[in-house]
């Protein structure tokens, strides 16, 4: 018994690991989940005072945020598929350094612990939203030691996955010369990572010193917090800013990247000829890698959060959405292809497409400078950013399910149960974040405990319920994917194939 | 072993089931008509798509950039909804009537291109798009200070200049504003909470800062959001278009009252203002 759990709990195949973190993210998947539950539950609420207090909703939002990136789509994604499908892919019988793989796991599991012990703080959790901005989040004495368990926790999280793009890239690299877009898009994926992955440790702990030793790197002179003016001088708070984006950006790259991987390795693998648009693809996923390593310095410029005037060199956003439309357009090619009943992982890779698609448009209006104003801090940015890596990467992480189940169980999932699930999801997903961009187009602001106060959003606030009751059915479908899951465990067609052909 | 067995995940001592050959899927639409029906489903999409960018979602514009940035943007969003509409039509129908695409090399960088033409060409269309541009020097000028959690306002007195400020000074009864006693500039400022007055038609330049943390003003009928931070004053500048009582936010996360950092501009003819302004005592 006791050897069986250790066999589990610490695997000796890189695919074990993978199950482990697999496993974390789909737990946290259901915390993450419920908390966005809870976030349109409370903003439906009639009443006064709403379901939630205003200090539990910031610290609901931000948790939320947090949780989904660091604690579901990553560890799938990034860690857990990487670490199930590429020694296959790279015809290696373990990925480098398994030691460093599986410390990072622990890792990840003990950073959402913090996360999750955060929330069971008497003052709460970090109500500084995900993105943590001084001097908002350099106050101590006005945020909440949520803040920092949660910069704890986000550092434990970088560092688990520094390792992890530590292992992939080192594993990448020591393999042949042939290698699928799966393999090639982790390889970027793990570049991004090294190079941001360390800033981000350093970010927090120059906050860090800057909430508790009484350092000034983020905050200026002449800050008056209760009648007192505080005792900082000589920092930028948009210093952050640019040390949050240079990692920001590219992590979004982690979540994307990945997810195109496996869409395109759906694609080849249920295609007798070879792919289409494979060496486009591959230079389009290499744009969006180099693009969004320099892309902070753009953002930066646009998000009109410099005091300098200074035009905005946005068009560097503009290359990361060339390359992630042509990558979903060449995919689409490649579905034209499939016959007239698709397996289900194609279904995903349609439905990839047609958020990409979304993504693509909600994201040519975040990056051009005129527009970009009026819709940073609304919600189309929610909508958009949720497209972006969250649909997207959500249905890969169903798509590569699907697919590499039979590899890990020697059965396939049940394909009817499956097609529901992936319509439910779906269609109420893809409302629900077109909504929300059509919210923000209202100027519905995000991050806003009541909406009542205001009248300027009024046609915006009427699509809130519609919002709500797609989220309802969309995070209930949910549970027919894990009743799927489980049940083909022991119930499932048995297939000699390794993977879903 | 099956891998699961191998992993230690599944311990069956008795072999797997037996294997049989994959279900034939019977064809149960013909291709075409699925294909019709996926670009029926797309034409459907484009154009909920289109309409939803096209939309006025907002009430109109009261501003001079605002209107023109409106205006591109909706004409923007409906071609691309149309353009969007139009291109998946074709598809779906062609590959409905029994067009096979041959897919190969060329066509993979002809796609390439195609895309890239597309994005750049939305992205010039976008970028030429007005943001709140430079006024003049003589625009009408006020500080916005934002704070946790109101915004309020100093008008220049009489001598139509802003005194200087410093943070140092900031008293929240005695002188909310900071101002600097020693200049002569700032004696006849006149320092109100979350009303203010702007005038009709003329070029208007407020003067952003935040006296905690990071603010972003917002008025959805003007088109501007700019961020406010503390330490780094900065300029917004537009010409407002109509008379009226409009709302001002908060748009970057601030603390708990972020929501009600709410306010009231009025936008009246210049010498409807400066009666008011004449009527409001001055800080000192």
């Amino acid at each position: 018994m006791i050897a069986r759990l250790k066999r589990v709990l610490f695997p000796a195949a890189s695919e074990g690991i993978g199950l482990l973190y697999l496993g974390l993210a789909m737990v946290m998947g259901v915390v993450g989940g419920a908390l966005a539950v809870l976030i349109r539950t409370h903003l439906s609420s009639t009443g006064e005072a709403g379901l939630l207090k205003p200090e539990t909703y910031l610290s609901v939002v931000t948790m939320h945020g947090s949780i989904m990136i660091f604690g579901v789509v990553m560890p799938a994604l990034f860690a857990g598929i990487a670490a199930l499908a590429l020694p296959r892919a790279l015809d290696r019988g373990k990925l480098a350094w398994h030691g460093l793989l599986l410390l990072s796991f622990w890792l990840a599991l003990l950073a959402q612990l913090v996360f999750v012990a955060s929330m069971f703080l008497e003052a709460g959790a970090s109500g500084a939203g995900w993105t943590a901005m001084p001097p908002l989040s350099a106050l101590e004495a006005q945020l909440w030691d949520g803040q920092d368990l949660w910069m704890i926790a986000v550092g434990l999280a970088c560092l688990a996955y520094l390792f992890v793009a530590l292992v992939v890239a080192r594993s990448c690299q020591a393999a042949g010369a042939s290698k699928t877009l799966l393999v090639h898009s982790y390889r970027f994926a793990a570049w991004l990572g090294l190079a941001s992955f360390p800033v981000m440790l350093l970010a927090l702990g120059m906050l860090a010193l800057d909430r508790h030793a009484g350092a000034s790197f983020f905050m200026p002179a002449g800050i008056v917090v209760n009648d007192s003016s505080l005792a900082h001088a000589g920092g930028m708070p948009f210093l952050f800013r640019a040390m949050f984006l240079h990692p920001g950006h590219p992590s979004l790259m982690i979540l994307v990247l990945p997810a195109l991987g496996v869409a395109l390795e759906i694609m080849e693998a249920n295609s007798k000829t070879p792919l289409f648009g494979e060496r486009s693809s591959l230079l389009a996923m290499g744009v969006m890698c180099l693009a969004s390593l320099v892309q902070w310095g753009a953002d930066l410029y646009g998000a009109s959060s410099q005091p300098y005037g200074l035009p905005a060199p946005s068009f560097l956003a503009f290359f990361v959405l060339a390359g992630l439309l042509l990558v979903g357009a060449n995919l689409g090619c490649n579905l034209l292809r499939c016959g007239p009943r698709p397996r289900l992982e194609l279904h995903f890779v349609l439905a990839m497409v047609v958020t990409i698609a979304c993504a693509v448009l909600g994201g040519l209006w975040l990056a051009a400078q005129a527009p970009s104003e009026r819709m940073h801090g609304s919600y189309f940015a929610v909508g958009h950013l949720h497209f972006l890596f969250g649909l997207l990467s959500l249905l890969a992480i169903f798509a590569a399910l699907h697919h590499w189940f039979p590899l890990v169980v020697g059965r396939r999932m049940d394909e009817g149960l499956g097609r529901l699930h992936f319509w439910l999801t779906f269609g109420s997903f893809l409302g629900v974040f077109l909504l929300m961009q059509f919210q923000g187009s209202s100027g519905l602001l995000r991050r806003y405990w009541q909406h009542s106060q205001y009248e300027f959003a009024s046609l915006g606030q009427d699509l809130a319920p519609i919002i709500t009751g797609l989220t309802y059915l969309g995070a209930g479908a949910q549970a027919l994917f894990f009743l799927n899951l489980v049940s083909s465990v022991w119930l499932g067609e048995a297939t000699k194939r390794t993977e879903t052909p | 072993m099956i891998p699961a067995q191998e992993l230690g995940i599944l311990r069956r001592a008795e072999s797997p089931p037996a294997m049989h050959e994959e279900a034939q899927h019977e064809n149960q639409l013909p291709r075409g008509a699925a294909w019709r029906g996926l670009g029926a489903a797309c034409v459907l999409g484009g154009l909920f798509v289109g309409w939803g960018f096209g939309h006025p979602w907002a009430a109109p514009a009261v501003s001079e950039h605002g209107l023109q940035l409106d205006g591109a943007l909706q004409n923007l969003g409906r071609w691309m909804g149309l353009a969007l509409c139009l291109a998946l039509a074709a598809l779906g129908f062609a590959l409905g009537l029994g067009w096979k695409p041959k897919l190969e090399r060329g066509a993979e960088w002809a796609l390439a291109l195609f895309v890239i033409a597309m994005v750049g060409l939305c992205a010039v269309q976008l970028q030429r798009l007005p943001a709140p541009v430079r006024s003049s020097s003589e625009a009408y000028e006020v500080e916005i200070i934002g704070q946790q959690f109101e915004w309020s306002v100093r008008y220049p007195g009489p001598d139509g200049v802003l005194g200087r400020v410093q943070a140092q000074l900031v008293h929240v009864n005695r002188n909310p504003a900071g101002l600097d006693a020693a200049d002569p500039a700032a004696m006849d400022d006149v320092w109100r909470r979350q009303v203010l007055w702007l005038p009709l038609g003329e070029p208007c330049v407020l003067r952003l800062r935040s006296l905690d943390v990071l603010h972003s003003f917002n008025v959805e009928d003007f088109r501007i959001r700019r961020e406010v931070l503390p330490g780094y004053p900065r300029a917004l500048s537009f010409t407002p278009t109509q008379a009226g009582v409009f709302e001002m936010s908060c748009a970057a996360l601030c603390g708990l009252g972020h929501y009600r950092m709410s306010g009231k501009i009025i936008v009246a003819p210049r010498d409807e203002l400066e009666q008011w302004l004449a009527k409001q005592e001055p800080w000192l």
